[in-house]
């Protein structure tokens, strides 16, 4: 016969009708014949009726009526955030154009070249394709800021009519320039030789490049559940998700202490599902980022929250050797066309060691306006 | 899950907002009832309820369709909930020390009186208002599996994918959550007439 301990453990399962049939056997034989569990039943039954009888409130009035408002606030807000993946492209072709407009620009300031011709009018661009004489004036803009990816905005101008008529801007891939000269080639590679050193020089003198990460790790009861609770605050605080793994975003190694590390020591159990499950990345705009982390820290409390110092690298040398590296690419590409050696497998070679590079550089530029968080949900 | 249901969840995925009405049409009084228990205050509840609803539609994309939207909900809503209760003790923590040493009846009858909601209207019954006063005591993982049992009507492993712990737990935090209650309401139900109770 199970012991009255046992019983009275299962006596709530038993009025909930949670107990399989055996259970139920011998919790029923029990109650038969012990007058104190059968007094501590209908004690309990007394309990969970009072409970069951209290009365559903009616929803408040205009309940419905400010929940259809504030779905469509947020329907009108959702449509405004460009998915994370679509933005990082945007922003990588806004900064694709830039450069490529500091290059142009910057070859007519040199006054070797007055009209400085780039055929051919595909734009392939996610952005957008649309049409094609577009000359850009933003030689040294980079991405600004700004709240939303929709604000980010270059000076372009269409259709130019201080420019050349012929200035078409060719974004084949994101290899970069393109160029195909209607101009006599010989006269404009020193040119063009000049111009890229003197991209390299001029960029980085005003530029200044820094790169930011910072890791959050929350404790929580419920990793799982507390995903979408931060997914919930990254967006208001004008963060965007993206793929833990996104390698477009963050990977450069720079001088980051084993953030695990510090993770291990704060947890006395580290449950390797939930730290999986429980890993998110988000990109912030700088200024978005401090009230992104008072958020998380007064909901979850400052006690369950551990951030890393925001680490800042200075990117300002890399980007110039990435820069000066991209020039003596191009170089090398534009004596072996001058060689005639069109198609051959050294120029695909080159070609796609510059696309390369030139990513580098804009991930080290949009680095700069941007803060990476990694959020690590663990369970307390 | 029904197929009109799964319908609903695919455009409110896509965010039609009249889907999304539509979808939890029969679930925002559940929601809103289960942030009265969890929260014991009205106005507070209407509000919470709101937020977790529109949590609910910013996250719906994520939901996956395999398992149940009704414990996905309420799993949105018990985390809103917490979240507010959290905020609260942290913003006691740091509050003064006077305003800390006040027990927690004090406090909540200084919330109460300075937020006379409708609540009273409908724990004006004197037995339902010492049920939901020694609910409103319980410690909060209790005062969940209690509401979700008793007042939603939810099944032990529904309450644990909600709460997304093992059946065991519920099962003991329920046993735990009516004994911490009966002694509660033992000595105060004396007190009253049986035939008031039945």
């Amino acid at each position: 016969m199970a012991s009255c301990y046992d019983i009275r453990e299962n006596i709530c399962a038993y009025i909930d009708d949670e107990l399989d049939s055996d259970e139920k056997r011998l919790f029923e034989e029990h109650i038969r014949d012990c007058n104190d569990c059968r007094r501590e039943l209908e004690e309990m039954k007394r309990i969970t009726r009072l409970c069951n009888e209290l009365p559903q409130l009616e929803l408040p009035p205009g309940f419905k009526a400010e929940l259809h408002e504030r779905l469509l606030e947020v329907q009108g807000s959702q449509d405004k955030i460009v998915k994370p993946g679509r933005r990082n492209k945007i922003l990588f072709w806004s900064g694709t154009f830039a450069s490529i407009a500091a290059g142009i620009l910057l070859i007519f300031l040199t006054g070797g070249i007055t009209r400085f011709g780039l055929r051919s009018s595909k734009m392939t661009a996610e952005s957008g394709g649309q049409s094609t004489n577009m000359v850009m004036a933003a030689p040294t803009q980079r991405a600004m800021p700004a709240a939303g990816a929709e604000e980010r905005q270059y000076e372009v101008q269409e259709d130019s009519k201080a420019y050349s008529s012929k200035s078409v801007a060719s974004y084949e891939s994101n290899a970069g320039l393109a160029v195909n000269q209607e101009t006599d080639r010989s006269a404009t590679v020193s040119d063009m030789k000049a111009a890229q050193s003197m991209v390299a020089g001029k960029v980085v003198e005003e530029e200044t490049a820094v790169n930011r990460i910072s890791t959050i790790t929350i404790l929580v009861e419920d990793p799982q559940a507390t995903v979408e609770i931060v997914r919930t605050l990254a967006f208001e605080n004008s963060g965007e998700e993206a793929a833990a793994d996104d390698e477009t975003v963050g990977t450069m190694k720079i001088g980051f202490s084993d953030p695990t590390a510090a993770l291990k020591s704060m947890e006395t159990e580290v449950d390797v599902n939930d730290a999986a499950a429980g890993q998110m990345k988000f990109i912030f705009p700088s200024m978005n980022y401090d009230a992104f982390v008072e958020a998380v820290s007064e909901l979850f409390g400052e006690a369950n929250v551990r951030i890393s110092a925001l680490v800042t690298e200075d990117m300002t040398d890399t980007l110039n050797e990435l820069i000066a590296e991209s020039a003596r690419i191009d170089n090398r590409i534009r004596e072996l066309q001058k060689g005639n050696n069109t198609g051959s497998s050294e120029i695909d070679e080159l070609e796609k060691e510059k696309e390369n590079v030139d990513g580098q550089i804009e991930r080290i530029r949009l680095g700069s306006d941007l803060v990476t968080v990694t959020v690590n949900i663990n369970k307390k | 899950m029904s197929h009109d249901e799964k319908l609903l969840i695919s455009r409110s995925k896509a965010g039609d907002i009249e889907a999304f009405e539509e979808l939890i049409e029969a679930y925002q009084k559940k929601i809103f009832n289960f942030a009265y228990r969890i929260i014991g205050n009205y106005d507070d509840a209407a509000d919470l309820a709101q937020e977790a609803l529109i949590r609910i539609f910013k996250s719906i994309g994520g939901f996956k369709e395999q398992s149940s939207f009704s414990t996905w909900i309420y799993r949105i809503t018990t985390n809103v909930c917490l979240d507010e209760i959290r905020r609260r003790k942290n913003k006691k923590e740091h509050s003064l020390d006077e305003e800390v040493q006040v027990d927690d009846g004090q406090l909540k009858r200084q919330i109460m009186s300075e937020d006379p909601g409708p609540d009273e209207v409908y724990e004006r019954e004197e037995l339902r208002g010492i049920v939901k006063e020694a609910i409103d005591k319980l410690p909060e993982e209790q005062r969940i599996v209690i509401t979700l049992r008793d007042i939603q009507g939810l099944s032990y492993d529904e309450i644990a994918e909600v709460l997304d712990c093992p059946g065991g737990t519920v099962k003991s935090r329920i046993s735990r959550a009516r004994q911490a209650l009966k002694k509660v309401l033992s000595s105060k139900l004396e007190l009253l007439n049986e035939d008031y109770v039945n």
